[in-house]
């Protein structure tokens, strides 16, 4: 449980934006600014952030299904950019990732089966029966039977997709998966049976889960520790309680109050304004637009990450100096 | 999913087969031989023995419409198989790759739209000169623009698809990516396309005729028949009746096809 899986140390990642007229200079759109954190082994580590903000980029980034403008994916210790194409290859047979679209994440000209047989094909794992043998024990794991071999993906519903895109993941028997907002397409009700899926088989194989999302109940729900995202850049991270109970950030502090809707002391906080553009971010502090705290050196220097107790990581100036501008409760 | 019965496809369907059993039986059997002259029979009008009457040659008409089909089948299943191979291949990889490969192969296809095509098809005939032969590679050509551009379009947009980027995060290389996720997705759209330039090749390819510079005599052609026709339009009108239906037919009837897998396509999309 303490040994970090995947390691992210200070990713960037700028997409071109296409150029308006030829004499207009290049420019960027920074979806992912900085991001560095770890995933140990054996937890479910959530990233949260409204749309936007870059949680999905990060999670392409690390199945290396985009290229990095800058720094460096390490897995159990080893930079992933430096692989071979061999070990590449034999590297994703340990990282697989879900999407969030059950109907955009399977191919619609295909069979559950074959979609399922497709990696152990790509891995030339064993042969035709032991294939054979290891979809069927796959789809037992998710909760579907060998009837729903020969459908196609228009045959199911969404969760029943989302179960055959888990098992297709899992199939592999990877070590770590991303979950980019797995189950944010599906109904409530659907969502639930899909997070115990993922949570026994997290159990049964020890997993390690990225689970990317918006929803923070869910997060909340399913995560060990959270990293909320805002522009491209982590604002705050830790430990779920510390974070559900206790939000530094003024922006985590804003998400949070949004579901604690039960108690009636504490007031929702709205924040105005919409996510800044990427591609033209804020000098200083990324949501010094928005804050209500606000000060001078917010809208010129960038904060620095302060540490609470144990893992809690705080990037904003009101932690910065020795005595905070507002009493921490 | 339910099957939707569509009328123009089933339409298009009927006419094609029709015209394709037509041609068929052709191959083996034709009322009369199609390039029998018959002096003292010439410009019939239509009788038992000759339905279609004869032409200025006193050659039968249904017959020389019969083996017409098959030119007409010949130089549009050709010439369509020229464009969508060199055309997917152009496609695929621009829409695949992206980037300065792209860039290149779809200013090139640019620069091929930019010529008129049947000016670009009298040209590569007036360079390489008239047959049946240089008709299919000229209509071919014709046809790589459309192809491609569909390919490359069916190829960007199903790369982008998260089930590509599942595949290739199990590890899955260019080739299966290629042929096992994009391809079985990009063939509806091709499939009109192919309909479209089948009619297409074969309105050019008797144009071509019609100007004297596609399939050469014996060869009957539709195209050359209507030429033939023409000077007899008002003694033998059923010549150019005939003929013109024949062409008529055969490029509604692929239309009509081509309309109907559309539509059938966009009731599933």
């Amino acid at each position: 449980m303490t040994e970090a899986l995947v390691e992210l140390e200070n990713i960037h990642k700028y997409y071109k934006q296409r150029r308006r007229k030829l004499t207009d200079k290049n420019k960027y759109v920074k979806a992912v600014h900085g991001v560095s954190f770890s995933v140990k082994e054996g937890e479910s580590f959530g990233l949260v952030g409204e749309s936007g903000s870059g949680k999905s980029t990060v999670g392409q980034v690390i199945l290396q299904l985009t290229d990095l403008t800058q720094g460096s994916v390490r897995y159990r210790g080893k930079d992933v950019a430096s692989f071979t194409k061999r070990n590449l290859k034999d590297w994703r047979k340990k990282v697989q990732i879900v999407f969030q679209d059950p109907y955009a994440s399977l191919n619609p000209k295909k069979t559950v089966g074959w979609i399922l047989n497709e990696p152990l094909t790509i891995h030339k794992m064993g042969d035709k029966y032991y294939r054979k043998n290891k979809v069927l024990q796959t789809l037992e794991d998710v909760g579907l039977d060998d009837s729903y071999l020969n459908r196609y993906p228009h045959e199911l519903s969404g969760g029943q997709r989302q179960r055959v895109a888990i098992a297709s993941a899992i199939i592999l028997n990877p070590e770590f998966i991303v979950i980019d907002e797995g189950v944010s397409a599906l109904d409530v009700s659907v969502q639930a049976q899909i997070l115990n899926l993922l949570k026994r088989l997290q159990k049964k194989y020890n997993l390690t889960y990225l689970f990317i999302s918006h929803d923070l109940n869910v997060v909340q729900y399913f995560c060990d520790r959270i990293a909320v995202m805002y522009l491209g850049e982590i604002v705050e991270i830790g430990k779920t309680e510390e974070l559900g109970t206790s939000p530094r950030h003024p922006y985590a502090e804003a998400l949070f109050s949004s579901i604690l809707l039960h108690d009636e002391e504490e007031k929702r906080i709205v924040l105005e304004g919409d996510l800044p553009n990427p591609a033209d971010p804020p000098s200083g502090c990324p949501f010094h637009t928005r804050c209500k705290y606000a000060m001078n050196v917010c809208r010129v220097t960038k904060p620095t990450t302060s540490f609470f107790s144990g893992e809690h990581k705080v990037s904003c100036h009101l932690y910065n100096e020795k005595d905070t501008v507002r009493n921490i409760t | 999913m339910a099957k939707e019965k569509s009328i123009p496809f089933y339409i298009g369907i009927g006419i094609v087969s029709f015209l394709l059993v037509v041609m068929l039986i052709s191959i083996f059997y034709t009322p009369h031989d199609p390039n029998a002259m018959d002096s003292t029979n010439r410009l019939a009008a239509p009788s038992l023995e000759h339905p279609f009457g004869t032409d200025n040659f006193g050659r039968d008409i249904l017959s020389r419409v019969m083996e017409g089909s098959q030119t007409a089948f010949i130089i549009g299943i050709s010439a369509v198989s020229i464009g969508l191979i060199i055309g997917f291949i152009l496609g695929a990889s621009a829409g695949y790759f992206g980037g300065w490969v792209d860039e290149i192969i779809s200013r090139f296809i640019d620069a091929m739209l930019a010529f008129p095509g049947i000016l670009l098809a009298i040209m590569l005939i007036a360079v390489f000169s008239t047959g049946m032969t240089n008709t299919i590679i000229a209509l071919g050509i014709m046809s790589i623009p459309s192809f491609a551009r569909i390919t490359r379009s069916s190829f960007m947009q199903y790369k982008k698809y998260d089930f590509v980027k599942a595949s290739i995060a199990k590890g899955a290389g260019s080739i299966r990516i290629i042929f096992h996720h994009i391809l079985p997705n990009a063939i509806s759209p091709t499939l009109v396309a192919v309909a479209l330039s089948f009619s297409g090749a074969i309105l050019s390819e008797s144009g071509l005729s019609y100007l004297g510079l596609g399939v050469q005599p014996p060869d009957p052609s539709w195209g050359r028949m209507l030429k033939e026709a023409q000077p007899y339009i008002t003694s033998a009108p059923w010549y150019v009746f005939i003929t013109g239906v024949a062409i008529t037919l055969l490029v509604l009837g692929f239309n009509l096809l081509a309309d109907g897998l559309r539509d059938k396509q966009d009731k599933k999309a």
